[in-house]
């Protein structure tokens, strides 16, 4: 599918999966349900494609026992874009977990809630919206340089007032 | 005060031109307005009856003269030539178009003003004691905090889609005049062991649909932890508040749900995982915004004036706004000014743009440049000397705003009601205005005493009637308008949600139904000094009851009966 | 024969300007309430509702909804304190 990345758009290799779905063949790259990864994740991380997993805004991760090492993405839904537990989720997958690999959103995803999410850690945009699409491709993102909060994962500590 | 730097003025003025251009894309069709609307929401406009109305922040209440000016010229050039001071210390205007939206933001800039999240399910403006930095009784100035926490929450990424919206209010004295009990977040400044001061934390407090009084989380924080603390309260709330019901979706709803022992487990373990360095704001950060917060420069004079008692055994009406709208300052001979908008018979809270510039120019002449803006619908002059009070007190009294009637009866709280406000089941204003006519003589709302009188006109309780001493709720009783009435309520250290008396009143009863509350009041208060709110937690609500239900329904007389005693 | 409601107009509010306004003869919007078109049945209700329906999709209205009115001495009215306070397009004091 295609997918937003700082700077463009991308045609990647990633497929979802549905949980009563037949896992393709080894090679290729998925995504599956967070609870289908809790249950096979030995089975799937010993495929040779990439694992990735995408998140509901009700679900949550447990420290001691989800271990992300074998995901390379995640995969983050805004089912409404008013819904913003998907921020929280992010970040917390980012600060608290330090997961490295990509975080992406999908769902609702709209040009005026992206620039937040990458504030939050999410770095690719799977969008619909045909008017997001455009300004993405026109590089027209309504963003604001200057934050008064730190940026997600630099660890930056002491510096509060950020500009991009 | 606080005044934008660089990095301020040039956030601000990126918000402007994103919403410029949000307002472009809506304009040509680009975005739907179920995506627009929060957008404009969190920009503070709101579509209400007959227009848009744009609520603009008065960050924890402080204006500056310059700010003050430029509201009042956006009352003219924009507006109808008035604004209106809410419960949250934030000025709206009623007749604001869509189109020009973007030109007023722009002209707030100009004075380092916003219409930020004064709306949407966000964190709101945070509010404050209005006689912060200046109340004899202060333990330490709470604005410093209002700004901190006004930068941290400002388009801060992760809680913009709240379930639903977030109010934080403050205070630093030993009384709380911040009513941080009625607030999601409560934030009192508290003496720890040895010299320091840190934060009494407060969660789930609110009014609308389900009225409760907040529970204490953590009953010392120190303060450099402040912003992280209310991040993890943040989070565990934007995580699992409810997101299926809208009036089951404010916070409170959740700490009743979890218990508050349990939501402070929560939130205590939430926070002992997140990134305190970089959250909580380093010192010298911290030290650069408590600068402007320092005290102004006041030579302490004379507690007693001459010409002021001159005054006061001559003109009772200085008496009296000598009495109920002046308050002492920390400083000696100074005094902080209580401007009631509340003339009777006016529309409570409003200010015509005229009235604002003599406020402004009576703050920069006698008020080193400084105004309050209180949850009550009021202005206060912080910072007056008592040698200038009578110039002050001349420059009200012919700008219309010496109503020395602050904190009585007739200081009515009335949310803009069914006359403006879409979400609204009846009209308040028209309420109030007849109610304040009636106790309009100052002798009569002064012999009543202390009173806190709320108007809501729906239960959204913008009005803030739950925590009235006298509550009213408009309701829509088949069609007609009828109002509730509660009592008891009260909105200090000791909060207390007001108890539903009876039966609702249609319009036309309901301000005799008043009078004979007051009227009951008076013929049960043990003194003078008992004040209606003792009264009434003494005595209970039967009396009332019994007055208003069972009695005749015609009590008029009970009221000049009442009165005559005086 | 087509069932009788009660008597119905469309409203809104101008995108622009937030003014209440009432769709009226040859799908324009009007301030006057008296001057807006009248469904007396269903069909009737249905053809505004699809005229006011193409205006919020053209950017020009916002809230649109159809109320109740009555029809007195050939004078449209409002039923609901709402609606009356809408129709003056102020407030009441």
């Amino acid at each position: 599918m295609s997918a937003y990345y700082r700077g463009g758009f991308l045609q990647d290799s990633w497929v979802y999966i549905s949980d009563d779905a037949e896992i393709p063949e080894r090679n290729q790259d998925i995504i599956v349900s967070l609870p289908h990864w809790r249950v096979n994740a030995i089975t799937l991380t010993k495929r040779k494609g990439r694992l990735g997993i995408f998140v509901k805004p009700d679900d949550s991760f447990e420290k001691g026992s989800d271990n992300l090492s074998g995901l390379s993405l995640i995969s983050i839904s805004f089912p409404k874009f008013s819904d913003g537990r998907g921020y929280s989720q992010a970040r917390m997958l980012r600060e608290q977990f330090g997961f490295a690999g990509e975080i992406r959103a999908r769902g609702e995803v709209l040009m005026d809630q992206i620039p937040l999410m990458m504030r939050c850690g999410i770095e690719a945009f799977e969008v619909t919206h045909e008017a997001t699409i455009a300004a993405l491709k026109a590089g027209t993102l309504p963003g604001i340089s200057h934050t008064y909060q730190s940026p997600v994962s630099k660890r930056l500590g002491n510096i509060r007032r950020f500009q991009n | 005060m606080y005044r934008y730097d660089e990095f301020d003025q040039a956030f601000v003025e990126e918000r402007c031109h994103q919403f410029r251009s949000q307002v472009e894309r809506r304009l040509k069709g680009e975005i739907s307005e179920d995506q627009f609307k929060p957008l404009r929401l969190q920009n503070g406009l709101y579509l209400q009856l007959h227009a848009y109305m744009m609520r603009i922040a008065i960050p924890y209440g402080v204006l500056s003269v310059r700010q003050l000016r430029k509201l009042a010229e956006i009352a003219r050039r924009f507006d109808r030539g008035f604004g209106h001071f809410t419960t949250r210390q934030n000025i709206q205007y009623n007749w604001i178009k869509l189109e020009q939206a973007p030109d007023i933001l722009d002209e707030l800039a100009s004075v380092g003003m916003h219409a930020i999240q004064t709306s949407g399910n966000c964190i709101r403006n945070t509010t404050c004691d209005p006689y912060a930095g200046v109340a004899i009784d202060e333990i330490e100035d709470p604005r410093v905090w209002g700004e901190i926490i006004r930068q941290w929450s400002t388009i801060h990424p992760e809680f913009l889609f709240l379930p639903r919206k977030f109010k934080i209010a403050l205070t630093g004295a030993a009384e709380d005049r911040a009513a941080i009990l009625f607030h999601d977040i409560g934030i009192r400044i508290i003496k720890g062991d040895g010299n320091e001061t840190g934060f009494a934390v407060y969660v789930g407090g609110g009014q609308g649909r389900t009225p409760v009084v907040g529970s204490l989380i953590r009953p010392f924080l120190q303060k450099k932890q402040l912003l992280s603390y209310l991040e993890a309260i943040m989070r565990v709330y934007n995580l699992h508040g409810r997101r299926d019901n809208i009036y089951k979706a404010r916070i409170k709803i959740l700490v009743k749900a979890l218990g508050i022992e349990e939501f402070t487990s929560q939130v205590e373990e939430e926070w002992q995982k997140l990134d305190k360095p970089s959250i909580d704001l380093p010192t010298k950060e911290y030290q650069r915004i408590a600068k402007y917060f320092e005290p102004i420069a006041l030579k302490p004079a004379p507690i007693e004036d001459e010409q002021v008692a001159a005054r006061r055994a001559s003109d009772t009406k200085f008496n009296s706004f000598m009495r109920n709208n002046v308050r002492a300052h920390k400083v000696p001979g100074y005094v902080s000014v209580a401007i009631a908008l509340k003339e009777p018979g006016k529309i409570p809270g409003d200010a015509s743009a005229d009235q604002m510039d003599a406020v402004a120019d009576l703050s920069e002449r006698y008020g080193h440049n400084e105004i309050r803006v209180t949850y009550t619908q009021n202005l206060v002059l912080p910072n007056i000397a008592l040698g200038d009070l009578l110039k002050v007190y001349d420059g009200l009294v012919a700008a219309r705003l010496a109503s020395a009637n602050f904190e009585l009866i007739t200081d009515i709280i009335a949310c803009p009601g069914l006359d403006y406000c879409n979400l609204a089941n009846a009209r308040a204003i028209p309420i109030a205005q007849d109610i304040a006519r009636r106790f309009g003589a100052l002798e009569k709302a002064q012999h009543i005493g202390p009173l806190r009188l709320n108007i809501s006109g729906c239960i959204n309780a913008c009005g803030h009637h739950h925590a009235g001493n006298i509550g009213i709720l408009g309701v829509d009783k088949k069609g007609t308008e009828h109002y509730q009435i509660t009592l008891g309520g009260s909105p200090g250290d000791d909060a207390s949600v007001g108890s539903i008396l009876g039966p609702s009143f249609p319009a036309e009863e309901l301000p005799q139904a008043i009078e004979t509350v007051v009227s009951t009041y008076l013929s049960l208060r043990e003194n003078e000094k008992e004040t209606f709110l003792s009264t009434y937690r003494r005595v209970g609500k039967e009396p009332f009851k019994h007055a208003l239900y069972d009695s005749e329904p015609s009590n008029s007389n009970g009221l000049s009966d009442a009165l005559e005693k005086v | 024969m087509m069932p009788k409601t009660k008597p119905s107009i469309m409203t809104a509010n101008l995108l622009r300007s937030g003014e209440v306004v009432y769709l009226g003869a040859n799908d324009t919007w009007v301030r006057k309430i008296e001057s807006a078109t009248v469904a007396q049945n269903e069909d009737e209700l249905a053809a505004l509702e699809e005229a006011a329906k193409q205006a919020f999709e053209a950017q020009l209205v916002v809230d649109v909804y159809a109320m109740d009115v009555e029809v007195e001495n050939g004078k449209t009215k409002a039923l609901s304190v709402r609606e009356i306070i809408r129709a003056a397009h102020g407030p009441s004091v």
